[in-house]
Order: C-alpha cells, then structure tokens, then sequence
C-alpha cells in the first residue's frame, strides 16, 4: 500500500471511530496519519492537511473531556424516576406500603436521584418503624448531593423539632458521628440539650447504659444472609437464606433436609467470616457463628434444620 | 431472579445485554422493537446522554404468549457499557435470568470486549451466580464493517478469547442491519426457558 493510501485508510478509520463516538480510538488513528505524514516529504499539502487533522483532534478533545467531566448518574426526569422505581425496587408480599416506600426511596438514592430520594426520605422520617433508616439514607443523600456540613445542619434541624421517638435520635446522631469521625474530622453534634444531659447523666453515673442500650438497639433487621464458605465441603460456594426470625443479634433460619451438605457444613461453633447481611437498606458485610443447629421434630417443617446464627461483626 | 405467579400461570423472566460501551447493545434493542412488534408488549425505554451513550438502562418488555400452560413475559434490558457507569451497570444486573454478551468486532476493542466479560464474571460472582451455569449467548457485533474495510476479528479469534473456556452458542451479527439480531435472543430465551423450568419444574 502507498503512503497515500496508508493515510488515506488511517483517516477513514479514524472518521469511522469518530462516528461510532469511539473518540479515544479515533483521536489515536488521526495522530498515526499526522505522524505518517509528518515522515513523508514527498506527500503534497502536508501542512494544510495536517492543520485540518489536527482541527478534528481538537473537536475530538473537546468531546472527550466533556465526557469524562460528565457525571455517571445526572438527575433524570420525574418519569424515568418513577420507572427505575417500578422496575428495580425489590418486592416482598409482607412489605407495607410504608416499606414499599422506603425501599423506592433507596432505589432512587442507588441510581443517584438523590434530590428526589430526600424528599422522599423525608416524609419518612415523622413514621417511627422507618424514621432511622430514613433519615440515615437521608444524611447519606445530603452528604452525596451537597455536604457533611449540610447533612449535620440537617440533623441539628430534625432535633430541634425533636422529630425520632425515644432514642432513635441517638441512632441517627451515632450513625453521623461515624461519618464525621471516619473522614478524620471533629465535628461535634452535641446540642446544648444533649450537654446538659449528658452532665446530669455523669452525675448520676447513667452515661455507660445510655450507650450500651443504644448499642443493642442499633442492631438492623436482616431479612436474610448470605454466606461465603472458605473451607469445608460447600468450599467456594455462596449460599443465600431467609431469616425466618432475629433476635437482637441472633438470626433464625431454616435450612431444608435435602441440602445435607449445607446442614453438615454449618455445625455448632463454626465461625462464618465472609457474610452479607441483607436488610431493607443496604447490605452489610460481616461475620456470624453457628449457635445452634437442630432437627426440627413437628409441624409442616418436620424433618428440616432450624439453625441460629449469632452476628458477630457487621 | 424470575417471578413466577402460580396462581395466575405467570412467568416474568429478566434478559440482560451486556457487554463494553458502543458496541451495539441498544442497537439489538431498537432492532428488535421494531422487527418484533407482535411481541413487544410496551414502548422502548432508553435512558441515555447527550452523546448517545446508555446512561442508566434500556428496557424493552416483550410476551412469549403461553409456553407449557405459562403466559411468559420477559423484560429485556441493556447496562450502560462505559467504564464509569459500573454501580449502575451492577444494580441492573441484579436478579439476571438470561445474558446475551455482546462483544465489538472491531479490532481496536479487542480489550475491551475482555474486560467487560471479566466485569461480568465479577458482577455475577458478587450476586453469587455463576458465568459458566448461568444461560448466556454471545454475539459478535459490527460483522458489517468488514464489507467498508475496516479491520475487524476473525470470528475465531474472538472465540478464543472470549468462548474458549464458556463454550456457549456464539453468534455473528450486525445489530444496525438486523442480522443475527433475533437469533441471538431466541437462542438466549431458549436457554432460559430451559433453566427457568428446571428450576421453577413448571409444567402443563
């Protein structure tokens, strides 16, 4: 092939690319052509075909930093918000309407529509079976869309107007603090309510069973688990189960007769390191140790396993 | 994860095109809303940028009609290719009956093609599924450009390096012309089918 028709060829390629919105690729073919054409004296009009070349690189600069400033999850219209909800919010026949809302909500926070998600969080947060996650996955949002220090304006705001039940405001103000903490930062979300407290719990020495009961009451429903096993017969496999009950930290299942590999492999004291936890909000990762493993003797479950599963780290 | 309503003979299976960015994923989906307009049971979604790109998702919902007593309804969908749209391309992934892997001819994209099938293989290991049980289809997009000289993979080539271990029906394909478009998903909805009905043991 002749040098003419070598950059003749480069060019097309790199128009085809271009079309293609391959603009990395084609960007690549236009400076092979320069190149080519820079080496070959003899090729007539080099400069003014190399100008216009590199006109079309520009243009294709252009595009390519637009594309990688663009943000992966802009707002989207009402109408495509309502159809990610239709289509990815998972549904179980005994969620209420309260937790179909919810669970939409978090959708909409997956997929970046964090805007909507707030105001949906929002009107959560005067229920009191979903006001922490609401107004946890509402912090999340705020810190997402705008800034912790939004998001701890936010928080000042719901306790001011004393918005959480009981001692669900401490959930939430533990949950931020995390945040705040974790980013190395040294906010401190103490209202001059909470101090005056938390002086008068000091004096009567309430201050460590204040935080212990919190700590059991942080416990997050989980529906269900999912356990990676790293030895034994189920090596390498991923097995998912159905809580049927929790107990604070401990999680009921049943395991069916049939899966005999699965019953051998959780034995009382196995120690499970590679769990997710699966609640309406997000998954957690984390670990578990079988507490009890036993053959269920009566009832439509006869003959299957009930096993209990203590959460160790989530 | 398919839904299976036993009460009403309903089956609603959940079909995803997956594969590296521009290589012609919504192409399938627009070929097929407009060839298989008896099936298509609602309009064509696309969510997509200014430049074209899938942002969020396709969505197109087709109807089998009954198949052994089962109305059978399927969403299809397309994730977003592009490197920085994984979480989203994960979350649409989710609950994945049936894959079709849509890999780019072009030779340039050779690495692309790889890396997305290993995203893949990833995102299904994550969601505790496995690439080489789950049913999958793979097709080789943009036969077509061959034909105005541009330097494409062998279908052999592609093979080995994305069905050499797999081993899953592969199909040539030219999703702007409309070829090897509807045999890809009827061979992909087979294999799903086959699946779904060991799994849910439904029957006439």
């Amino acid at each position: 092939m002749s040098i003419k028709d070598r950059v003749k060829s480069l060019l097309k390629e790199a128009d085809l690319y271009k079309s293609q919105r391959l603009l990395k690729e084609s960007k690549s073919k236009y400076l092979e052509a320069i190149k080519l054409i820079q080496n070959n004296e003899q090729i007539p009009n080099r400069k003014s075909l190399i100008n216009a070349i590199t006109k079309k690189i520009s243009t294709l600069d252009t595009g390519i930093v637009r594309w990688d400033k663009s943000s992966s999850t802009p707002e989207v219209s009402p109408k495509v918000q309502d159809l990610i909800k239709k289509l990815f919010t998972p549904e179980e026949k005994k969620d209420n309407d309260v937790v179909k809302s919810l669970k939409s909500a978090i959708t909409l926070a997956k997929f970046g529509q964090y805007k909507r998600a707030i105001k949906e969080f929002n009107q959560l947060i005067r229920i009191d079976s979903v006001c922490v996650p609401a107004a946890k996955n509402s912090l999340k949002c705020i810190i997402e869309v705008s800034s912790l220090d939004d998001a701890v304006t936010q928080y000042h705001q719901w306790m001011n107007k004393n918005f959480f039940p009981n001692d669900k405001g401490l959930i939430v103000k533990q949950f931020l603090q995390d945040i705040i903490t974790k980013k190395g930062l040294s906010i401190s979300l103490d209202t001059d309510v909470d101090i005056e407290d938390k002086e008068k719990e000091e004096d009567t020495g309430l201050l460590g069973n204040s935080f212990m009961d919190q700590d059991d009451e942080d416990i997050i429903d989980i529906t269900s688990i999912g356990i990676r096993f790293n030895h034994g017969p189920k090596q390498g496999e991923h097995v998912e189960l159905d809580v049927s009950f929790q107990a604070g930290n401990v999680l009921s299942l049943i395991v069916s007769s049939k899966d005999k590999l699965l019953i051998d492999s959780l034995k009382i004291g196995v120690r499970l390191d590679d769990m997710d936890f699966y609640s309406p909000i997000a998954i957690f990762k984390g670990s578990g140790i079988v507490e009890a493993n036993t053959r269920i003797e009566s009832g439509p479950k006869r003959g299957d396993y009930s096993l209990d599963i203590k959460i160790h780290s989530i | 994860m398919a839904i299976f309503n036993i009460q009403k003979r309903e089956i609603e299976c959940k079909i995803v095109y997956y594969g590296p960015g521009r290589c012609g994923k919504t192409t399938n989906l627009e070929y097929l809303f407009k060839a298989f307009k008896k099936q298509v049971t609602g309009e064509m979604v696309s969510v997509d940028t200014e430049g074209d790109s899938t942002l969020f998702f396709d969505f197109l919902p087709i109807g089998l009609g009954k198949i052994k007593g089962c109305d059978v309804r399927v969403q299809i969908f397309t994730v977003p290719g592009q490197q920085k749209y994984s979480s989203t391309r994960k979350l649409v992934l989710k609950g994945v009956d049936g894959i079709v892997f849509v890999a780019d001819s072009l030779e340039v994209r050779r690495e692309k093609n790889m890396l997305s099938l290993k995203d893949l293989q990833q995102n299904l290991k994550d969601y505790g599924l496995n690439i080489s049980r789950i049913p999958l289809v793979m097709q080789y997009n943009k036969r077509d450009l061959a034909d105005e000289g541009m330097p494409i993979m062998s279908v052999e080539k592609m093979g080995r390096d994305l069905n050499r271990q797999l081993k899953v029906p592969s199909f040539q394909a030219s999703a702007i012309k409309g070829t090897g478009v509807g045999n890809t998903l009827q061979e992909c909805l087979k294999l799903t089918l086959i699946s779904l009905q060991r799994e849910l043991k439904w029957s006439q």
